[in-house]
């Protein structure tokens, strides 16, 4: 198995490498949190929000870079099209599953940009020194254990929603509906803090505080003790959920796809 | 012992919805929608032993690729079974599907973006082809299909008929028992065509690998298959030894002539069937059996300016099929 | 005249092929709707925590959004469609069918598909306007409805420009999609006033990457807060963007003709 990932990311990395200019773009897609910033930064400059202060909101939507970026996902659109052209035939006849093939384009193509993310959100808490991050032992070891789960919750669900196009052709439409709940649940819009409380409970269980929010505030010493770890219980529990879910829906997608024709 | 690919009673729907033309009709079929059942497979049999090479004949929409689908694993039958190297394609168990492979002709597995070499290596990869074996094939592969020059080409840059190479050498590495190819020449120039052609020959002969092929150019089925399985609309027309076809449907061979002085119908006649006759040239059907003989005698007993043998068109032979004049098997 | 006939066949054409879709039109009001939740609720967060945004009540905020789900919906309608369409051709080299008719080819290639199902949002986003508008317990007069007709159309005019632009890029970058990624994130700055923003980012979301006169300047407009400057300011951007769009897609094309076998 190690083998044939290094085969894909050779081939993956080298793809990325031939996109290059594409590569820039993306990055420049992370605009909405920065934008997401400027809007907080200016609502802050009277004095602090929820608890936030000017400083809170820089280091939060930093962080919130660096996790977005490692846990997007972009496979949902990848499978539809292949589903779609018929691409994916060549693919189920291979002794092998799939989803390893999206597993290593994702990582290639994250690898390829850290390099010019991390060195950025550098500079940005130089350039701002009320900008706290909480590191301990601890906080790290909990954040990266975050991380993890927030990237496969990412990509679970997203890779969830390319396999409906099995059955349906409004892959884009799920994918906007996913976006709009990310855009406000998952902490891009705002922080999960400045929403009223009862709605706090709710998020408390839903999967998208554990996409991106959570590892945030874990960053930030926000979450910490007995409900770090209940966070983490969550949040793991929605990685065997999806992870479940989309074992058996792909083995339901292909068996109908074989149904219809591929 | 059982056959390497065994087809019994196969049969595969699939449901379609229908619209009446125009706004009105789109309006209907928006409110309510009729479905219909297309049987693009209906009950067909047939078993193909190790070697052996078998050409698919029939028009578009036969139901050849929806058959060579179901036995790569890609479709569920709707009825009935097959099984390949004793395996049922649809369970997609890794020891079959590294036992075989499918090309398409209008759809590719190469990376688009990059030379075909790397596609060759992430194949080596998920076909666990130990490195001196691979090396090895993309070796001879390489003799067979003159590789060097373009597979270090992105293969975006490549021409249809170089992609087709890489594609096949791509299909190949893992030595593949069974070989499903659909269309595998289509849209290629008439040499490409040939060469591919050739190149699959060889490598059956070479390898001992059963070949499924279906093709629209019919040089492609006569030059390499020995057996041909005749489908439309789902059924199956004929199936058995394609010379043994040609002798029953077309039981002669066609004599061109060009005589130095104009001859009648009458005096030809003797000869064998007359075709066509316009006193200095003249065709002729001739009984197989008796081809050599009755050549030898107009030669002998006219003045012949020029004689060519002809075998008749397959397409004629194959109209003949469709039109039901042909029993089923031989 | 005969350009006004093709483009009524295009869009029967289109309205037919959606048609044949029919899960696609429930699935366009569902989201239709998710979305003007989406954005309301959004906008409530932020004014749980103050009275205003870069100097906008609540209202006001309502007026920009609501223009900015009606202005998304036009995107989605008549340019996603085409400018996707467009990148495809360029890809697949079919583009050669778009230069070969005997119709200008900027309007072949730009009006050609539409998705009229998601006129949906221009619904929905002209009904937050209008509800924002009763909120306030205001009616425009005269003045400030032609100024905002004068706006709008300018901004249609911008977007346009802004996507016939990126569209005409994919004929040097293969895989431009990931532009109109970027165009999706900058467009979000849309939904707020452009007074949110500070310094250089307020000047260059007005006049670099002019998302200002999309939403925030026609907002001013139904308000009744707009000045001559800004007028004279939208058109002269309407019409310098166009033009630039129209003489960046002949370039792209006379270049694409002379490179391609």
């Amino acid at each position: 198995m190690i083998r044939k990932y290094l085969a894909f990311f050779r081939a993956c990395w080298a793809i990325s490498l031939e996109y290059r200019a594409e590569g820039f773009v993306w990055m420049l897609t992370n605009l909405l949190s920065i934008i997401m910033m400027l809007v907080w930064l200016s609502l802050s400059s009277a004095g602090p929000v929820a608890g936030f202060t000017s400083g809170d909101f820089v280091a939060y939507y930093m962080v919130g870079l660096i996790v977005r970026h490692m846990t997007g996902a972009w496979t949902s659109f990848d499978l539809d099209t292949s589903i779609r052209e018929g691409t994916l035939s060549p693919q189920l006849v291979r002794p092998i599953h799939p989803v390893h093939w999206y597993v290593a384009a994702n990582w290639s193509e994250k690898a390829t940009r850290l390099g010019i993310l991390l060195p950025l959100v550098a500079l940005a808490f130089v350039l701002t020194p009320s900008a706290h991050l909480d590191v301990t032992p601890v906080s790290v070891g909990a954040f990266l254990l975050s991380l993890v789960g927030a990237w496969l919750v990412s990509f679970l669900s997203d890779y969830m929603i390319g396999i409906l196009s099995f059955w349906t052709s409004q892959t884009a439409a799920f994918n906007q509906v996913m976006w709009g709940l990310k855009l406000v649940l998952s902490g891009i819009l705002a922080p999960i803090q400045m929403f009223p409380p009862a709605v706090q409970v709710v998020l408390d269980w839903l999967p998208f505080r554990y996409m991106l929010a959570f590892s945030n505030e874990i960053a930030l010493g926000q979450t910490q003790g007995e409900r770090l770890l209940f966070g983490l219980v969550v949040q793991w529990a929605w990685v065997a959920f999806f992870f479940l879910l989309t074992r058996l829906m792909w083995k339901l997608g292909t068996r109908s796809y074989s149904a219809v024709g591929a | 012992m059982t056959s390497q690919i065994e087809v019994d009673h196969l049969s595969k729907y699939y449901q379609v919805h229908e619209k009446e033309p125009g706004l009105m009709g789109s309006l209907r079929s928006f409110v309510k929608r009729k479905y219909r059942d297309v049987k693009a497979v209906d009950d067909i049999s047939f078993h193909i032993d190790a070697g052996e090479r078998v050409g698919f004949l029939g028009p578009n929409g036969a139901g050849k690729t929806t058959t060579l689908k179901v036995l790569s694993g890609l479709l569920y039958p709707t009825r009935g079974h097959a099984t390949v190297l004793g395996f049922t394609p649809q369970k997609r168990e890794t020891a079959y599907l590294k036992q075989f492979t499918l090309v398409m002709g209008q759809k590719q597995q190469l990376l688009w973006d990059l030379p075909a070499i790397e596609t060759f290596l992430v194949n080596q990869a998920i076909y666990e082809i130990p490195k001196a074996q691979f090396e090895a094939t993309l070796n001879e592969l390489d003799n067979l299909l003159d590789l060097e020059s373009v597979m270090k080409k992105q293969v975006r840059k490549l021409s249809l008929g170089e992609r087709m190479k890489c594609e096949l050498a791509a299909a190949l590495l893992h030595r593949p028992k069974v070989l499903f190819l659909d269309e595998p020449t289509i849209g290629l120039d008439v040499t490409m065509q040939a060469r591919i052609r050739e190149f699959i020959g060889e490598y059956n002969r070479r390898y001992g690998a059963t070949v499924l092929l279906t093709s629209h150019y019919m040089a492609d089925v006569t030059a390499l298959c020995e057996r041909i399985i005749v489908i439309d609309r789902g059924h199956l027309f004929y199936d058995g030894n394609f010379r043994a076809l040609i002798e029953r449907v077309a039981p002669y061979k066609i004599l061109r002539l060009q005589f130095e002085q104009p001859i009648s119908r009458l005096e030809l006649a003797t000869f064998g069937e007359v075709a066509a006759c316009d006193g200095l040239t003249a065709v002729l059907h001739v009984p197989r059996v008796q081809a050599t003989e009755s050549a030898t005698r107009l030669l002998s007993q006219m003045k012949v300016d020029d004689v060519t043998f002809e075998e008749p068109p397959v397409e004629d032979i194959i109209r003949e099929v469709f039109a039901g004049r042909v029993e089923m098997r031989d | 005249m005969r350009y006004l006939r093709l483009l009524v066949l295009f869009w029967k054409a289109s309205f037919l092929v959606e048609l044949e879709y029919r899960a696609n039109f429930v699935v366009r009001i569902l989201v239709g709707v998710f979305w003007v939740g989406v954005t309301i609720l959004s906008t409530t967060v932020f004014f749980t925590h103050t009275n205003n945004i870069g100097g906008w009540d609540f209202n006001e905020v309502l007026v920009i959004t609501g223009l900015f789900t009606l202005m998304g919906g036009i995107i989605q309608a008549l340019l996603q469609p085409n400018v996707s369409k467009i990148i495809e051709m360029v890809r697949l080299g079919t583009l050669d069918f778009v230069l070969t008719k005997p119709v200008n080819s900027l309007f072949l290639a730009s009006l050609r598909y539409s998705q009229p199902f998601s006129a949906v949002d221009v619904l929905s986003g002209s009904a937050i306007v209008v509800v924002a508008l009763s909120r306030m317990g205001y009616i425009p007069d005269g003045l400030a409805v032609l100024e905002f007709v004068v706006m709008f159309a300018m901004s249609v005019l911008i977007v346009y420009s802004i996507w016939m632009v990126m569209a005409t890029l994919s004929f040097w970058f293969v895989k431009v999609g990931n532009l109109s990624e970027l165009f999706n994130t900058v467009w979000d700055t849309a939904r707020f006033p452009v007074s949110t923003f500070n310094g250089v980012l307020r000047i260059v979301l007005t006049v670099v990457i002019p998302i200002a006169f999309i939403t925030t300047f026609p907002a001013q407009a139904v308000l009744g807060r707009m000045d001559e400057a800004t007028l004279g300011g939208a058109m002269a951007m309407g019409a310098i963007l166009f033009g630039f769009s129209v003489w960046f897609w002949r370039y792209a094309v006379r270049s694409y003709s002379s490179a391609s076998s």
